[in-house]
């Protein structure tokens, strides 16, 4: 069933009236030819004087330069968005999300403009946050007292119980626990959603962070009579991620892995795979239909098994998982033989270089002064190892955590960006002269080789620094990065 | 140890209190509650615990607020905050207005029994 031609004409004109987000119609020459309601109401106008104006009279941004530019830009690519600012009325400015489609339906060429107020989005996301976190606190009391009661009875504090009984505030508690969880997995679904989840990066020993994950399953591989197996590299695997963070996701996989297997092994790898850090947790449990992959994944989707304890999932973690990996830029994939079969999840993170990160970080800083005013100093601690120790070399991240501590002390702030590699530490100075940071750096230095000294170590480890000031040795901030880069390869 | 460990219990749920009082109080120890950081400084002033679990928000003076103004007094006394949020930062807040430890609602009772013997044991050592 269709709608005839004589139908279509008049839903259309209805949509483009009343649709919730602004729609405008312009010549090349920036009248507006048409503007619906909500276009009118976000400007602060009518249908109709607005259809008196050109886009030069309601965006103060726009310029007849800028407005043939975007015409070129659209001819080409057909559509084209960006954030914008409107003026709603005088003085009055209203940032917007636009995009632009190109039509050319008869002869004359027209740009349809649909725009969003920005300022409206973002409140909704923050009412839609602030729910979710208010809700989860008010819940958290009365939750404490349905659980501190439960137990007293179950303890025994309040007077004996019998076996039925007990079993009974066993479930309970099992139910308000569960609950808990699901509480927490929404309010990190709601951050992620929301694009507010932030990682707090550091460098991490991927080995270090497996043999924890598996220390701690041990005990309860032990009770289900489970043999747990670890294989990583006998060296450190570094990566920039956040720690709790990625120890979340480890944990859901390993625990759903202990969730879906009876018998039989569950295995914790990591191995480093080109540039990545790759960590599959395979098991010999109930594994599902391989084209189910992608969808264990979604919200809430638990495929309908039911787990080999009874115990029952919130069907958010998989989906947390995944975003927490893919905030790290890493991939995160599931595979099976089938049911039965057992399952093996797997994600991989990229073992960006420090200077990578180092420089990912740096490049807005430096936008940021050359926008603003102001300095920033750098510094770039090397740790070379001296001919003397062979057996040394594994020592250098841990060196440079206590370089890092010197640092943070002598610089008497948190608030610097410190970036570590297995023996390099990049260290940006906001705020501060290169003079000022150079003494810094002397300073700490001399602090670490007496360290070294008062050790007997002097001969192990060499430390040498460089220091630059921007915009002093260089106001352009590309020139600066290649600068800083270029020296450290030299 | 011949007098029983003073533990002083602050929470604005008059049902959270209850339901501690009980569960310290079979354990052994001498308990007494306020519902305000306000009533709680004053009941610290006359009982003189030897470790407080607190709630940290409150009406009128809250957990944080109670517990830096006893530190500013230079009262040590070890602090338990039991925390609603247990967003990272709320964490922070609570450490960095003096607080010894804290528990995210709801709590595993046993945790918060162990919790509570280990920062006392911290601050009062067994004599040797």
């Amino acid at each position: 069933m269709t709608l005839t031609q004589a139908e279509f004409h008049p839903i259309v004109e209805l949509a483009a009236d009343k649709t919730a987000d602004g729609f405008l119609c312009l010549d090349v020459a920036g009248q507006i030819l048409y503007a619906n309601d909500a276009a009118a109401r976000a400007l602060s106008e009518t249908t109709t004087t607005l259809s008196d104006k050109t886009i030069f009279q309601i965006a103060p941004e726009m310029n007849p330069s800028l407005w043939r530019e975007l015409w070129k830009e659209i001819r080409g690519r057909s559509v084209f968005a960006f954030e914008f600012a409107f003026a709603s009325g005088p003085d009055h400015p209203i940032q917007v999300d636009l995009s632009v489609h190109y039509l050319k339906p008869a002869t004359r060429e027209l740009a349809c403009v649909f725009f969003r107020d920005i300022e409206e989005r973002k409140r909704l996301q923050n009412l839609q946050q602030e729910f979710v976190s208010t809700a989860s606190h008010e819940l958290r009391t009365p939750m404490t007292v349905i659980r501190e009661g439960v137990s007293q009875v179950l303890e025994g504090l309040r007077g004996d119980i019998n076996d039925s009984q007990r079993r009974a505030l066993s479930i309970a508690l099992n139910g308000i626990d569960r609950l808990g969880r699901i509480i927490d997995e929404l309010l990190d679904i709601s951050k992620i959603e929301s694009g507010r989840l932030t990682l707090k990066r550091d460098r991490i020993d991927l080995t270090a962070v497996t043999r924890e994950i598996a220390a701690t399953f041990q005990s309860l591989a032990t009770d289900r009579r489970l043999e747990l197996r670890v294989t990583t590299p006998a060296g450190p695997v570094l990566v920039y991620g956040d720690r709790d963070r990625l120890i979340q996701v480890m944990t859901n996989l390993v625990g759903n892995s202990f969730k879906f297997t009876e018998k039989g092994h569950i295995q914790i790898g990591l191995e480093r795979r080109g540039a990545d850090a790759q960590c599959s947790i395979s098991d010999t449990g109930i594994g599902f239909e391989p084209k189910e992959a992608e969808k264990i994944f979604n919200k809430f989707e638990q495929l309908g098994q039911t787990t080999v304890t009874g115990e029952k999932g919130t069907g958010l973690g998989l989906s947390i998982s995944r975003a927490i990996v893919e905030l790290h830029k890493g991939r995160i994939w599931a595979r099976s033989e089938g049911p039965g079969k057992g399952a093996t999840f797997t994600f991989a993170l990229p073992m960006q270089a420090g200077r990578d990160v180092f420089r990912d970080h740096l490049a807005p800083m430096l936008r940021e002064v050359s926008r603003r005013g102001g300095s920033l100093s750098t510094v770039v601690f090397r740790l070379k190892q001296g001919e003397l120790s062979p057996l040394a070399g594994h020592e250098g991240p841990g060196l440079l955590d206590i370089l890092d501590q010197i640092v943070r002390k002598r610089s008497g702030r948190l608030t610097d960006l410190i970036v570590k590699d297995q023996d390099t530490m990049y260290l940006a100075l906001q705020s501060m002269a290169a003079r000022e940071a150079l003494r810094i750096a002397e300073h700490a230095a001399n602090e670490f080789k007496d360290l070294l000294k008062s050790e007997n170590r002097s001969d192990q480890w060499r430390l040498a620094f460089d220091v630059s000031g921007f915009p002093e040795e260089s106001d352009n901030e590309d020139v600066y990065l290649e600068k800083l880069f270029r020296r450290e390869a030299a | 140890m011949t007098t029983p460990w003073r533990l002083l219990l602050v929470d604005d749920e008059d049902m959270i209190l209850e339901l501690l009082s009980l569960r310290f109080k079979a354990q052994g120890y001498e308990i007494q509650t306020a519902m305000d950081g306000e009533l709680a400084y004053a009941a610290a002033q006359a009982f003189n615990p030897h470790a407080i679990i607190c709630d940290v928000v409150m009406p009128k003076v809250d957990g944080p607020t109670f517990c830096r103004r006893m530190r500013a007094e230079g009262n040590n006394v070890p602090f338990l905050f039991l925390t609603a949020k247990g967003q990272p930062r709320d964490k922070v807040e609570v450490l960095s207005a003096g607080g010894d430890d804290y528990l995210v609602k709801p709590f595993d009772p046993n945790e918060l029994n162990a919790r509570i013997l280990a920062i006392i044991r911290r601050r009062y050592p067994p004599a040797s």
